[in-house]
């Protein structure tokens, strides 16, 4: 059953933080599929909560004011022990010491830790070596942000004669979270925009067009987000491209989308494998010949 | 096994009172995040952490089981951020004149390599925090317990003993509250 955007809206903080029935859920995405002013709002709740989220405690989660009541305490508020006297903080001190000797052991065999293009890689000289590639990826010069506004301005005013802003776009140096953005992201993120407006430009019709802003407008937000929290902008990304371009892919890209949803719990490094295994579906719906505006 | 918060009270009534530094282990630092997100400010915030701890405990008799120890636990330590912010209530929790760079609620971690990704980082945290702070006290309770403590509705609705439906609605209209003063949503957005 459709659901009219005053009965999406209200469930759309349920859906973010995913506590909101299946059934329901995919009424909502059914929804979120064709309405552009709720997904924006969508959208915009998931920016607020990696807001929240920059705003961490000071210092270590456990609070060194906080002491432990002994046996003569109860009943006097007050008497209390401190806090290294505490089993559990003497446990965490013997963890402390074992780190120190591991990394004392790892700067021994020569540890070395390296930034590139794909994340950062950690290896030594014990046997051969192994490279092990963290989840985030390091951050990119904030110069090439203005000039991938400046160029997607550009193409967008050429061909579809407005500009970023006049379209609702967000730009890219507008985005709170730039540093999250990579050299690859941003190449890639240049190579599928070219893409869709050629395809666009060649033989799309005004509303497989219309689809395609969507497309560009998600893309960009995607681009925004770190790995754990794109999924949802993703799958409008992808499902407004295959709408737009190849519908032959549709069904296989909702079930890398679902597995890419169970993985959601699982480590970094499986949710990039799984975003890296759609995005290649993606650009080869974009390489395969598109059907006809009339078909 | 890990014995449950209750068996945990239940033992410590008893008179075994490592079962209730057990319980302080388990509880202290999601306590401590909660009520530095609604004070605000380090310090006090141990302070309240301790004294929420104390107050347990001394009242451990009290407790009924009829909700959950930490929703009980919860209560207590929100009772007491509420009156600690009546007591100033003629300083609001975040102002303006707190922006300094050497003021403690500002010092927030330095991760980031270079100064100018600090900066950003730091900027929007000053935001969010900023924005959080102006939100109605029941709309910034929700959002820090749903957010920072990831609990369930149900769970929210148990510590301030309000329908869930009110939690949802709470939640919905401070997301959009923090949506539009953090610039991701004009005002008054359109519908289709």
């Amino acid at each position: 059953m459709s659901m009219r955007c005053e009965d999406v809206r209200p469930l759309l903080a349920e859906l973010v933080y995913e506590e909101v029935d299946a059934a329901v859920a995919e009424d909502l995405r059914d929804h979120l599929g064709t309405c552009l002013s709720c997904r924006r709002q969508q959208m915009a709740f998931m920016a607020v909560r990696e807001d929240l989220q920059q705003w961490q405690p000071e210092g270590t989660a456990t609070p060194q004011g906080v002491t432990f009541i002994t046996s003569d305490s109860r009943g006097t508020a007050g008497a209390t022990r401190p806090i290294w006297q505490n089993p559990v903080f003497q446990g965490l001190a013997t963890a402390a010491g074992f780190m120190f000797v591991t990394v004392l052991t790892a700067a021994a065999v020569n540890l070395q830790v390296q930034s590139g293009p794909e994340g950062w890689a950690v290896s030594t000289s014990l046997g051969q070596s192994q490279e092990l590639r963290a989840a985030e990826p390091p951050t990119v010069s904030l110069t090439q942000i203005p000039e991938l506004d400046e160029w997607l301005d550009t193409r967008l005013d050429a061909q579809f004669g407005t500009r970023l802003e006049e379209r609702g776009v967000v730009t890219l140096a507008s985005m709170p979270r730039q540093q999250f953005f990579t050299d690859g992201q941003v190449d890639e993120l240049t190579q599928r925009v070219t893409a869709v407006l050629d395809q666009t430009l060649a033989e799309h019709d005004s509303e497989a067009r219309g689809k395609l802003d969507t497309a560009l407008t998600d893309m960009q937000y995607y681009v925004d987000t770190s790995v754990k929290q794109q999924e949802e902008r993703f799958f409008f990304a992808v499902a407004n491209v295959v709408e737009g371009l190849q519908a032959d892919h549709r069904d296989e890209i909702f079930q890398l989308t679902q597995q890419f949803s169970t993985m959601h719990a699982d480590t970094d490094r499986k949710a990039d494998e799984a975003h890296w295994r759609i995005d290649e579906l993606e650009l080869l719906s974009l390489a395969t010949p598109t059907r006809s505006p009339e078909q | 096994m890990a014995l449950s918060d209750e068996q945990l009270v239940a033992l410590t009534v008893k008179g075994d009172v490592s079962a209730f530094n057990e319980i302080v282990a388990r509880w202290e630092g999601r306590l401590y995040n909660f009520v530095y997100r609604y004070i605000g400010d380090a310090e006090e915030a141990k302070d309240i952490t301790q004294e929420s701890f104390v107050r347990a405990y001394s009242h451990l008799e009290g407790f009924r089981g009829q909700s959950k120890f930490s929703s009980w636990l919860y209560q207590i330590a929100l009772n007491l951020c509420r009156s600690k912010l009546r007591r100033k209530q003629s300083r609001p929790m975040v102002s303006i004149d707190d922006r300094e760079e050497d003021n403690p609620l500002f010092s927030l971690p330095d991760t980031r390599a270079t100064p100018a990704e600090h900066t950003l980082e730091r900027e929007r945290a000053v935001a969010v925090r900023e924005a959080l702070a102006q939100l109605p006290e029941a709309q910034r309770t929700v959002i820090i317990l749903k957010e920072y403590n990831g609990l369930k509705f149900r769970e929210i609705a148990e510590i301030l003993d309000t329908p869930e439906s009110t939690v949802k609605s709470r939640l919905y209209h401070g997301l959009e509250n923090l949506a539009q003063a953090l610039g991701h949503l004009q005002a008054g957005g359109n519908q289709t």
